[in-house]
């Protein structure tokens, strides 16, 4: 396969586009991305394996060149066919219109140049997706050597009028491929001049509105990208770089600023491109993009999936297997050329933190993601964004902690030239200008906004459509509310057009689409539509809200890569921000809502178990819930589904069930208390100690069995009622606080703690009361090391610790300016050596234990009686700090290490200076060898030296 | 002058080997590196530290090294080989260390402005027994009859006879391909081992020698049993069949044929009487069979995807099985009716063992846990965490007192069956009880001690 160099002379021109792809961008931005990269992965190997080139590609389309027509002529035919049977799920059918035109061609930087060029576009403008057009030079080449079952019908002149040189046009008829097209289109219709005019006469025609609302920029989107060209730079020269974890980059920006867009209509282009120096070859990459959700696995199943030219049904088993699994699934799905890389986009990455609720699984994913960029071999680069206020998060994990401490990239707001791009480019690429004026006033009102990227996108938008004759004015602006009101002021205008009804509609719907910040802001959720159909509104109703808002691009539409489902999100966390009503309906509601999530995971998973009663709620959770659904129904309370509702209608029959049970059994109880009131008093007592002990959460669970009784005396007056509830809520607690152990200890455990309160929290935990999670906390603790002893005393950091020869012993130095001796068998203190002026950095013994030496940043050692602790001798002469001493096997010489570059060798006896080993930075120990014959230095210069003594 | 040369940062820690043949460094490159103290020539790598390595040492013997790092872990390494052998949490950057005379001791000094002393070779509560390969799955496990040793099917076509408490390795039988089942007799004389080569296998278990093949099955892999007077070996194959087999001649004598699927786990009733076999692939059941007729006796339906093992109690009442179903299901083995699920799990369920007292039962799931469950009230006791793979094989100790779990993450692990026992051994090993900064810090209200005085 010719893959390095562009054929000359004459040759046959391949283009291809795809057929209504900007509607298929806005329909189904996600699955978009996966069907393009499929779509890609076809194309090419149905272009390389005919001999082709691809020279280009400009967005979905690609421009290849070959040898020889027939070759061209077969790699249209393969194409069409791969396209035409492969199964595109979400996006519907992707149909390529492909033209061929064969003629002479400059080559000149790896791209071609000529009238060739255009004729092959032009062609290809006319014609409809599924279609491949042939010019009338690559017909005469190819209709002799046309494969059997195929034929070329002759569409005449028609499409080429406003050619110079009008000639018939063909198109390929195989019996597999359709084959009927409406005539085709002529060209003075459809073009249009890229200043946004009709490109004959200056009528004006519909231009597309050039700003992107509150959606993220998209790959498509790139010709209107403008403002984060250095950081684009910025970004590639990151991952150009080379090193163990180069293959990872996490671009890092608050909410609104832009990650998303500058990856997709930033860095994704640039690659796909392939003109970074720094990454040759990257326009063959494969680039595919996931939202982590709440099952990171199944969203990465599907993405690899979607580029593998021969899928297997599924990759889960691979990918779960072991933290390799990533690794070898994606080497199931790259082509077997090596030069071949994969770049998984992880967008919104926080997602792993705020959605993955499995601990497990994120450790698991996160892993997985790990082995994958630091495996050498890997051929996956990975690219995340995450919401800088999640930063810490994967902080927590080590190694995924590693990789984001080195490789991270930080978007920062956009300088004000860029800015000005931002705002002027997109409208002055379809002929539209703004007042000079307006740019200042947008410039200003943006300026230091954290975050404000969407609002601005969206005031632009809205702007857009307001301009007059080809200009975007300041009254205008001002009049929609500016950057910082347009989002919301369009939100009020939407909500108040709309029915009673339908504002109530509205509210349920915004509330189940935000997940509560827990101490962090408040971010979108996903939902599923039917989760909102369940709500119990009238059907119009909430169609009519999802119209509205959904027109004006306030909420966005997806289905869910797993299940298929349809769901709904709020297009951008901006308006979460900024939407004062509701701001205002969270507020009010935030408590319910907290519990109206719970109650959404619990029914979900009671379901899923196939209603297993052990998964139905009891006790104050329970409570909460049935206050919840109380509320439901009146003005201000959360609406719930069907599901919630039948779910804690089972709850609470079985709660039913088993009180009548437990009943039973308290009767037989209460007749033994009535027996002995002395037994009732303790029993009391007890419950008092309890709450003594517990303060303020019992507090809560107090209140909560209060609340019980005022519920339960309606029913049934009978104060062991209330017992009952304080018991379970009392068992609540019991069980929250085991865990709150537990998980106090794995943070210690994860940040390499020292082990004892580790282990002294596990064993609090499961004694507290048994939990999976205090067990396997204890299991942990358990392969943990526990020291025997400790030698606590010293004011200071210790540096340097020493047995004596006999073992009896051991010796400290300190940066409190002493060493000191210690008895290994009691851990008692039994001597200071007192002297330095400065912190001590070494001490050791002597060979027969009689001395100690010391080393000092007061620049000198010096030598002490181990017995009395008395100092003996000083060598002095180092012009800094001494770090390291050591003596002789034979205990006659002292060696010393210092900042000052050298090692120097004295004489025990006398204190005097006999050699002198010299590094190029400062040394930080030397020793002698066991037989005393050589001297090793270890020191800054990154060399260890062997010296012969 | 002699160079090492090789550190991408500057060299903070050295020392000689006791034989002096080799030169050990310590660099702010995170790595320790051993020399040949004559030629210059770079021999180990000691990779791991997330930080500086501030100081190394030499054990007495030579055979290890160990480190001190800026990332408050102080580690033992294997000085031929560079593998980690043990990490201790020092709890504050580390800059002292030091081996004691006799080898069995270390000293650290650190941040925290103390020495501590640490006993370098305390044997673990639950040895994690070595990792063979990096991708080698671990498959069913067995107890040799008197505890002191386990069998382990690996699928790097390996099984592996472990001593239990150590970890180390016995013997090694080496297979044409991957390992699908092993037993004990109950003697404990000899191993049985199922190979995907469509053989079964005895071997001497004192020699590690092979004895006898058992050939006839015409596909793997092959899931074995012994009877529990020993004479008949029991398989169970992929190709839809068990088979008995004369332990002594290796003669078969009899087929069950009837499941239309892989049958993956074969067993005797303890009497000796009955075959109990699970069928897999599109079977879903669990069949009863006289072993003597080879007739079948029994099904046992209701699980809606593979079943991976099924047991008899040990009274032989009842047949636990587990499935890809997520199960666990206990049936009556007299008349075939469920009895009770545990539920639990939350993937497909691996493997099943019954305590010997039949108390207890223990399951291996794919979601990475095995837990413990309470046979007559169906309830989870206890969940054993810690594995990153599924677990294909557990198994009782025959004193009940231990639990080993092998894992598709390469290791297999020993566990107490009573968490109180792991405990016992931390408080065995704690020093010291909470300070009563951390008393505050981990908000603990009351003074009483963590451990039992």
């Amino acid at each position: 396969m010719p893959k390095s160099s562009l054929p000359t002379g004459t040759v046959t021109f391949l283009f291809t586009d795809i057929e209504g792809s900007t509607r298929l961008w806005e329909q189904h931005p996600r699955a978009m991305q996966a069907a393009i990269a499929r779509h890609d992965t076809l194309l090419r190997e149905a272009i390389e394996q005919n001999g082709g080139y691809v020279f280009k590609t400009v967005g979905d389309a690609f421009c290849a060149a070959f040898p020889t027509a027939p070759q061209a002529l077969d790699a249209s035919l393969a194409a069409q066919r791969a396209l035409n049977s492969a199964d595109w799920e979400a996006t519907g059918p992707i149909k390529a219109l492909m033209a061929l035109h064969t003629g002479g061609a400059e080559v000149r930087d790896n791209d071609y140049f000529g009238l060739p060029l255009n004729r092959v576009a032009r062609l290809l403008s006319t014609g409809y997706g599924g279609q491949v057009l042939l010019s009338l030079a690559t017909q005469q080449l190819v209709r002799d050597h046309m494969p059997s079952g195929t034929d070329l019908k002759d569409l005449g002149e028609g499409g080429l009028k406003d050619l110079v040189k009008s000639e018939h046009v063909y198109q390929i008829v195989a019996p597999d491929l359709p084959t009927d097209f409406p005539p085709l289109k002529s060209l003075d219709t459809r073009y249009i001049e890229p200043d946004g005019r009709d490109g004959r006469d200056g009528v004006a025609v519909e231009v597309a509105n050039p700003y992107k609302g509150l959606r993220a920029f998209q790959e498509a989107d790139a010709a209107d990208f403008f403002g984060r060209e250095a950081l684009t730079e910025r970004l590639l020269e990151r991952m150009a770089e080379t090193g163990k974890l180069s293959s990872f980059l996490a671009v890092v920006g608050p909410s609104g600023s832009g990650k998303s867009s500058v990856v997709r209509a930033g860095l994704i282009p640039a690659l796909r491109q392939g003109k970074f120096p720094g990454l040759p070859g990257s326009e063959r990459w494969l680039i595919v993009e996931m939202l982590p959700g709440g099952h990171p696995f199944e969203e990465l199943d599907a993405v690899l999936l979607s580029i593998a030219a021969k899928p297997p049904a599924t990759l889960k088993d691979v990918l779960g297997e072991d933290e390799r699994g990533l690794i070898r699934a994606a080497k199931r799905v790259l082509p077997r050329d090596e030069s071949v890389e994969l770049v998984l986009l992880i967008d919104q990455f926080e997602e792993v933190f705020t959605l993955v609720e499995d601990e497990p699984t994120r450790v698991r994913f996160l892993e997985n993601l790990y082995s994958a960029v630091s495996d050498p071999r890997s051929r996956l680069r990975l690219v995340v964004t995450l919401r800088a206020d999640f930063f810490d998060r994967p902080l927590l994990y080590p190694d995924p902690g590693e990789l984001m401490r080195q490789r991270t990239a930080v978007v920062l707001p956009l300088a004000a030239d860029e800015l000005e791009r931002a705002i002027v480019k997109p409208a002055k690429r379809v002929g539209v200008s703004l007042e000079h004026e307006l740019i200042a006033a947008i410039i200003k009102d943006v300026g230091e906004q954290p975050g404000a990227l969407p609002l601005l996108q969206y005031a632009m938008t809205e702007l857009f459509e307001k301009r007059v004759d080809h200009t975007m004015t300041l009254a205008a602006y001002r009049e929609s509310g500016g950057v910082l009101g347009a989002l919301a002021r369009r939100a009020d205008e939407l909500y108040e057009g709309l029915s009673e009804e339908e504002q109530e509609a509205t509210r349920q719907l915004f509330l189940r689409l935000v997940t509560l910040g827990e101490g962090v802001e408040d971010t979108r959720r996903r939902v599923r539509l039917t989760e909102l159909q369940a709500l119990g509104g009238r059907k119009e109703s909430l169609e009519r809200v999802l119209d509205v808002f959904g027109k004006y691009r306030l909420l966005t539409f997806d289905r869910d890569p797993v299940t298929k489902g349809a769901t709904v999100e709020v297009a951008h966390e901006a308006l979460i921000r900024t939407w004062a009503k509701l701001r205002e309906w969270l507020d009010a509601s935030r408590s319910d809502l907290r519990v109206q999530r719970q109650l959404l995971t619990a029914s979900g998973e009671w379901a899923e178990a196939g209603k297993d009663p052990s998964f139905l709620a009891s006790g104050a959770r329970l409570a909460q819930f049935e206050a919840l659904r109380e509320g439901a129904d009146r003005p201000g309370g959360v609406a719930l589904t069907t599901e919630e509702r039948a779910y804690l209608q089972a709850s609470v029959e079985e709660r039913g069930r088993q009180e009548a049970a437990e009943r039973e059994r308290q009767e037989h109880e209460l007749e033994l208390a009535r027996q002995s009131e002395k037994a009732q008093r303790s029993a009391a007592s007890r419950l008092r100690v309890l709450v003594a002990a517990m303060g303020v959460f019992l507090a809560v669970a107090i209140a909560l069995s209060g609340w019980a009784v005022n519920r339960s005396q309606a029913a049934d007056d009978n104060a062991k009622q209330a017992q009952t509830a304080a018991a379970t809520a009392v068992a609540n607690f019991t069980n929250a606080e085991a865990q709150r152990l537990a998980s106090e200890g794995n943070v210690l455990l994860q940040a390499n703690r020292e082990p004892e309160p580790i282990a002294l929290l596990s064993i609090r935990s499961i004694n507290t009361q048994y939990s999976p999670q205090g067990d396997a906390m204890l299991v942990a603790a358990a392969n943990l090391e526990y020291p025997l002893r400790r030698f606590a005393g010293h004011t200071d950091l210790v540096y340097t610790v020493a047995f004596s020869p006999d073992g009896k012993y051991v010796l400290t130095a300190s940066e409190d300016k002493t060493a000191r001796l210690w008895e290994v068998q009691t851990g008692r203190e039994l001597r200071q050596f007192t002297g330095h002026t400065e912190s001590l950095n070494d001490a050791t013994f002597s060979p027969d234990g009689r001395y100690v030496l010391t080393g000092s940043r007061d620049k000198t050692a010096r030598l002490w009686d181990t017995q009395t602790g008395k100092e003996i001798r000083r060598f002095t002469g180092h012009t800094e700090e001494v770090h390291g001493v050591a003596f002789s096997p034979d205990g006659k010489w002292v060696l010393t290490a210092s900042v000052d570059k050298t090692a120097r060798l004295w004489d025990v006896q006398t204190g005097t200076q006999l050699r002198v080993f010299t590094h190029t930075e400062s040394l930080w120990r030397a020793i002698f060898s066991p037989d005393g014959k050589y001297v090793l230095t270890g020191s800054d210069d990154h060399t260890a030296r062997l010296w012969d003594a | 002058m002699r160079q090492f040369i090789g550190h991408t940062g500057g060299v903070w820690g050295v020392a000689f080997s006791p034989d002096g043949k080799s030169v050990l460094t310590g660099s702010d490159d995170k790595t320790a590196r051993l020399w040949d103290t004559q030629t210059g020539k770079e021999l180990t790598q000691f990779i791991g530290h997330a930080s500086v390595v501030s100081n190394v040492a030499f054990s007495p013997d030579g055979k290890h090294v160990l480190t001190a790092s800026v990332d408050k872990t102080a580690r033992l390494w294997d000085a031929q080989t560079g593998q980690e052998l043990r990490r201790f949490n020092g709890g504050s950057i580390l800059r002292g260390l030091t081996v004691s005379p006799d080898g069995k001791y270390m000293l650290t000094g650190g941040y925290d402005k103390m020495a501590t002393l640490w006993d370098i070779w305390t044997p673990h509560v639950s040895p994690q027994f070595p990792e063979y390969g990096h991708m080698g799955e671990l498959g069913r496990v067995a107890f040799s009859p008197d505890g002191k040793s386990v069998l382990i099917a690996g699928d790097e076509h390996v099984a592996f006879l472990w001593d239990t408490q150590t970890g180390q390795e016995l013997h090694r039988f080496a297979h044409p391909d991957s390992v699908g089942g092993v037993a004990f007799s109950t003697d404990g004389k000899y191993v049985l081992t199922g190979c995907t080569d469509k053989v079964a296998r005895l071997w001497d278990a004192q020699t590690g020698q092979e004895i006898r093949q058992f050939t006839g099955h015409t596909d793997g892999k092959i899931r074995v049993a012994f009877s529990p007077d020993g004479k008949y070996v029991l398989t169970g194959s992929k190709d839809k069949t068990a088979r008995l087999w004369d332990a002594q001649t290796g003669k078969q004598l009899r087929t069950f044929v009837g499941h239309t699927g892989a049958v993956e786990s074969v067993t005797f009733s303890p009497d000796g009487k009955y075959v109990l076999t699970a069928g897999a692939s599109g079977d879903k059941t669990v069949r009863l069979w006289d072993a003597q007729t080879g007739k079948e006796l029994r099904r046992f339906i209701g699980h809606s995807d593979w079943v991976d093992a099924a047991v008899f109690s040990p009274d032989g009442k009842y047949v636990l099985s587990v499935s890809d179903d997520h199960t666990v299901r206990l049936w009556d083995a007299q008349t075939g009716n469920e009895v009770r699920r545990f539920p639990g799990h939350t993937d497909e369920v691996w493997s099943v063992a019954f305590s010997h007292d039949g108390r207890y039962a223990v399951t291996g799931s794919k979601d990475l846990t095995a837990r413990l469950w309470d046979v007559q009230t169906g309830k989870e006791l206890r969940r054993f965490t810690g594995h990153a793979g599924g677990i294909g094989g557990v198994a009782f100790s025959l004193d009940d007192r231990y639990v080993l779990t092998s894992s598709a993450d390469g290791t297999a692990r020993l566990w107490y069956v009573d968490y109180h026992e792991v405990v016992r051994y931390l408080c065995s090993r704690l020093q010291r009880d909470f300070t009563d900064d951390e008393r505050a810090q981990y908000n603990i209200k009351d003074k009483e001690p963590t451990c039992p005085k």
